[in-house]
């Protein structure tokens, strides 16, 4: 596609400023290398797109149906809830759902895309939203050129993701269309910190065999990273993994290009109404690309084709047995993930004398979960 | 049967080495349609009294005094657990045996086509087999000490005129030599032993399962017969290791589109402690990552990570008689997870045994081993399984005893 293949070399340089960044925040480990040698093979670490938290914390019923809670502002429950660096929202139509789209684009994508290409930029937001998008309802002005590249990319941000500092514009809070990732925690320094930091090798001893083990994601947390939090269904497959790979003494980098890609849907666990799996082909795959069989879509799209006579809400969950109500059971179905490439084994010198562990509470037990709980009282009582 | 221990994990979950029982027997029982659950729940406790009894102290009931003053003959004590377990069935809203919903993921495998999207049923009337209201798991030191279990079981639901029937047995054994069928190990990258109880025990929703678990059942018929055509080689491919030495295979090299795999090399001394052997690493090769082992743990999670998607695997193999000259045999997949949404995401997930029968690579390059559809259902059920409670496992959720009311 014309504008990845432009803005290649501009979000190149933007990852290599958020791996800067997050070595000077997080620990300059020599696990992490800018390029990749001759011998080196890539990784995937992937996890649902449903957000684990919630459902540990609140019960599955009640998170789920909090995920697509909406206000007079747009997705609350997104906003609060779906922190797996992906977030969709569920069209309705008299209360029925008849759409689900989720996004897993960085924040920081979308303000290069304003910064090098408003008017790509403008035109795929008509496309999200189904109708024109005009230059004010993104960059405050008649012609984005009235701004230059730095201002565009900030007042765009600010109407898209804004963090904690606002909310977004209807472009991204699901009235209209979802555009790219809001929670606060998924953005690209985020994932950049994650990564980084959990290049360092823990080893502990196993307390039932005394044998010296790979800390686990949970002991590895416990020690107060501050940059990963334990319960999820990302940060902890990620610190995992890559921790286990530094314990390899393995150097790893960045795939290229760094994103957050849809890999993969279980179709076969979506039953129409007769019984039967629902097509793959329902699932529309955009935003990337799937070259080399390598998926690095970054939105996905599901609805019913229009001449079968049934829409998305006739549809049921083989999971559950139960029809599809919340946008939560479909991504429950859609595997998100990063991809990273590693070198070879033993590169790097490693300490393998086991570390103290301390692990992380209990998922459902947390200070986390206390706070959860109350936030989702604020949405809805019980 | 460890009654001392109510809201603790049921008998016949070993999360520490079971070698003394290789012997299992998984049976399905009904309740009969329009009991109430009182009399049900009083049927149950009387089966699972039997059980404890029989274990601790048990007189078989063929063999007690009828004559006065004669000496009954006992059964051989603690040679079996029981384990019970309650089915999708159990809670259907129409049967009223409970007032709690059905967990969520608490569901029939049966109705729909294949129930995983890559695990065929091996006839039409495989579908379900292995499902019902109840379930109980016999694990025991010896085929007849399970055996004789569930035969005094049917005795004392004859003899009582108990509400319930005795519907499917499903029998297995553990190998003393840790392979399986195929003639590979089996078993062997399970989860590691201080993790299991992380893996197994369910944290709540719904709260009456909290310290409980749930149990997958299912039975996997192998086609040996396809599996033996393959090369030594091409069975290497799909599952990962050395068919002989164990150890996970560590690169593969293709000359003239034929591949030449290596296997990590094992330490002399206590070869099967290695890692090498236990846990192979991930080598990045596609080839190897498509194998079986590596296809059925991704993300070479701990179980205290939720996208690790980690089991404990408890399976044990059966021969089932020969038909049409070739054996009937395969692997009763016996599984613990304190989630049931593991278990269907490894069998699911397009990247892990989603998209292929049992290893390799779906996209595969001449002299990759062929897809060949090894595995098949000939039964399955998914049931949850609470702890241990003073009057039956589960007793909870049939409501209090009231004596009077009966």
């Amino acid at each position: 596609m014309a504008e990845f293949r432009d803005l290649d070399s501009g979000w190149a340089q933007v990852v290599e400023e958020a791996v800067a960044e997050a070595r000077a925040n997080v620990g300059a480990s020599e696990h992490i290398a800018m390029s990749v040698g001759a011998e080196w093979g890539r990784r995937v670490i992937d996890w649902p797109a449903v957000p684990q938290r919630p459902r540990a914390c609140l019960g599955r019923e009640r998170a789920d149906r909090l995920a697509d809670k909406r206000d007079d502002q747009g997705d609350i429950g997104r906003r609060m809830l779906q922190d797996e660096y992906a977030e969709w929202r569920l069209v309705q139509r008299d209360g029925r759902p008849t759409r689900f789209e989720l996004t897993t684009e960085l924040p920081e994508y979308w303000e290069l895309l304003a910064r090098r290409q408003p008017q790509r930029a403008l035109d795929v937001l008509s496309e999200f939203a189904q109708r024109p998008v005009t230059s004010r309802e993104v960059f405050r002005v008649a012609d984005p050129g009235e701004l230059d590249a730095r201002q565009r990319a900030t007042v765009a941000r600010k109407a898209l993701a804004p963090g904690r500092h606002g909310r977004p514009t209807d472009l991204n809070n699901g009235v209209d269309a979802i555009t790219c990732l809001s929670h606060t925690t998924s953005t690209l320094g985020a994932l950049a910190r994650l990564v980084v930091g959990s290049a360092t090798p823990m080893f502990v001893r196993d307390s039932m065999t005394a044998r010296t083990r790979v800390a686990t994601a949970s002991e590895f947390i416990g020690q107060g990273s501050g940059f990963a939090e334990d319960c999820r269904g990302s940060d902890p497959v990620v610190v995992e993994r890559i921790v286990s790979l530094a314990c390899d003494g393995r150097r790893i980098a960045f795939d290229d290009p760094l994103g957050i890609y849809v890999v993969g849907v279980q179709a076969h666990e979506l039953l129409t109404p007769v019984g039967d799996p629902v097509p793959s082909e329902w699932f529309c795959f955009s935003r990337g690309t799937g070259r080399g069989g390598v998926s690095r879509y970054q939105r996905l799209t599901f609805t019913v084709p229009p001449d079968q006579g049934f829409t998305l809400a006739d549809l049921r969950s083989r999971r559950t047995g139960e029809p599809i109500r919340f946008g939560a059971q479909i991504a429950e179905l859609v595997q998100v993930g990063v991809y990273l490439q590693a070198g070879p084994p033993n590169v790097v010198a490693v300490t393998t004398a086991p570390q103290r562990a301390k692990t992380s509470p209990l998922c459902g037990t947390t200070s986390e979960c206390e706070k959860l709980r109350a936030r989702a009282q604020g949405m809805e009582p019980p | 049967m460890s009654e001392t221990d109510p809201g603790q994990l049921q008998d016949g979950i070993y999360l520490a080495a079971r070698t003394d029982r290789p012997a299992f027997l998984l049976a399905t029982i009904r309740i009969h349609p329009g009991i109430g659950r009182q009399i049900a729940a009083d049927a149950i406790e009387r089966i699972w009294r039997l059980l404890a009894d029989l274990r601790s102290h048990g007189v078989l009931r063929d063999l007690a005094d009828t004559r006065g003053a004669e000496k009954p003959v006992p059964a051989p004590r603690m040679t079996f657990e029981a384990l019970l377990g309650f089915g999708a069935s159990f809670f259907a809203t129409e049967r009223v045996l409970t007032d709690e919903p059905r967990p969520a993921l608490l569901t029939s495998l049966t109705g729909h086509g294949r129930p995983f999207p890559q695990l065929p049923w091996t006839t039409e009337d495989a579908a379900g087999r292995g499902e019902d209201d109840l379930c109980l798991q016999l694990t025991g030191r010896d085929p007849h000490a399970v055996a004789r279990a569930i035969v005094e079981v049917w005795k004392v639901i004859c003899d009582e005129h108990l509400p319930l029937t005795i519907t499917d047995t499903f029998e297995g054994f553990g190998r003393d030599d840790g392979r399986s069928w195929i003639g590979f190990h089996d078993g062997v990258s399970n989860v590691e032993p201080s993790m299991r109880r992380a893996a197994v025990v369910c944290r709540g929703d719904p709260d009456w399962n909290r310290g409980g678990t749930y149990l997958a059942f299912l039975r996997c018929a192998v086609d040996l017969a396809s599996w033996r055509r393959l090369t030594r080689t091409e069975q290497e491919l799909l599952v990962g290791r050395d068919k002989l030495t164990g150890a996970g295979l560590q690169s593969v090299e293709m000359h003239d589109g034929v591949p030449a795999a290596t296997a990590f090399t094992l330490p002399n001394d206590d070869p099967q402690a290695s890692n090498a052997f236990r846990d192979p690493p991930e080598t990045g090769d596609p080839i190897l990552e498509a194998s079986h082992i590596h296809r059925a743990n991704q993300n070479r999670a701990s179980a205290t990570t939720v996208a690790g998607h980690r089991i404990y695997r408890q399976g044990y193999e059966y021969l089932d008689g020969f038909a049409g000259g070739g054996p009937r045999l395969g692997l009763n997949f016996i599984s613990f997870q304190r989630e049931l949404d593991h278990l269907r995401q490894i069998l699911c997930i397009p990247s892990w045994l989603g998209e292929v029968n049992f290893g390799g690579r779906s996209h595969r390059l001449p002299g990759e081993p062929p897809p060949v559809e090894l595995i098949s259902l000939a039964a399955a059920g998914l049931y949850a399984v609470p702890p241990q409670q003073a009057r039956f496992p589960g007793a909870e959720i049939m409501g209090p005893v009231d004596h009077d009311a009966r």
